[in-house]
């Protein structure tokens, strides 16, 4: 997940550190729950890739996909687990460190 | 944003920074539906307790704005913080103090209200519009992304 160097670069989670990944977990911190067409829609992406990121973030215990009726609404939806929401604020506290510790990140 | 791009901090914190925004927006709109209702209910009872000429578009009015909620709700993709939480709760104090509203209304108002019984309407009417105000004022749409 994270190197052993000293400069804060080396404690970012590499598993939120992509690019769809950064953004399926800054969307989720956002809300309490998102529906994945919702998701996919506002990051841009296919289903599949959709999918494929989102197992990957399942895996790591950061994501909770439900089959489930909303407001009587049936969907997959996602919200970040209490351990993904602790893994995204340590990694945003990672790159606020690096940011204000090199002038053009 | 291309997956395969190399992800600078810069970059991450703006594209945190941009959805935080986006989700932001849509989850504001549940809790504006939620006062718009409030201030809603308030008009409608107001109308039907004191207003005979106004029943028939009011119920009208409800009506409507009854199918375009149900359309907002069925389409709405996200969730805002706090709304699981008091969605169960707001719902049933909701069909408590609009069925009082109504039985105030059949039962214990008077045909041509006034004096007190004006005043008695107009509590009725505010009181059935706390559950839904409340749930407004505890998602604070007006503040923005939280």
């Amino acid at each position: 997940m994270s190197g052993n160097g000293a400069h804060p670069r080396h404690g970012l989670d590499q598993v939120i550190h992509t690019p769809v990944r950064l953004s399926i977990m800054a969307a989720l911190a956002a809300a309490e729950k998102v529906e994945f067409r919702f998701l996919r829609d506002t990051i841009e992406v296919s289903d599949s890739l959709l999918s494929k990121h989102m197992l990957v973030l399942e895996e790591a215990g950061y994501v909770k996909v439900e089959k489930a009726f909303v407001s009587k609404k049936p969907g997959t939806w996602l919200s970040l687990t209490p351990k993904g929401r602790g893994a995204f604020q340590a990694y945003v506290s990672v790159l606020e460190k690096i940011t204000k510790g090199t002038p053009h990140a | 944003m291309n997956a395969s791009e190399e992800l600078s901090p810069g970059d991450a914190l703006q594209e945190i920074d941009r959805m935080r925004r986006h989700v932001g927006r849509s989850t504001r709109w549940t809790g504006w539906l939620f006062l718009i209702w409030g201030f809603s209910a308030v008009t409608y009872w107001s109308a039907m307790f004191f207003v005979p000429a106004w029943r028939a578009f009011a119920g009208v009015a409800w009506l409507i704005m009854t199918i375009l909620s149900t359309v907002y709700v069925y389409r709405q993709g996200v969730y805002g913080h706090g709304y699981t939480r008091l969605q169960g709760t707001v719902t049933i104090a909701w069909v408590i103090t609009m069925a009082g509203a109504a039985l105030t209304g059949m039962y214990v108002l008077p045909g041509d209200p006034s004096g007190w019984w004006i005043a008695l309407g107009v509590t009725v009417a505010v009181v059935a519009a706390l559950p839904v105000l409340y749930a407004g004022w505890r998602l604070r749409p007006w503040e923005g992304a939280r």
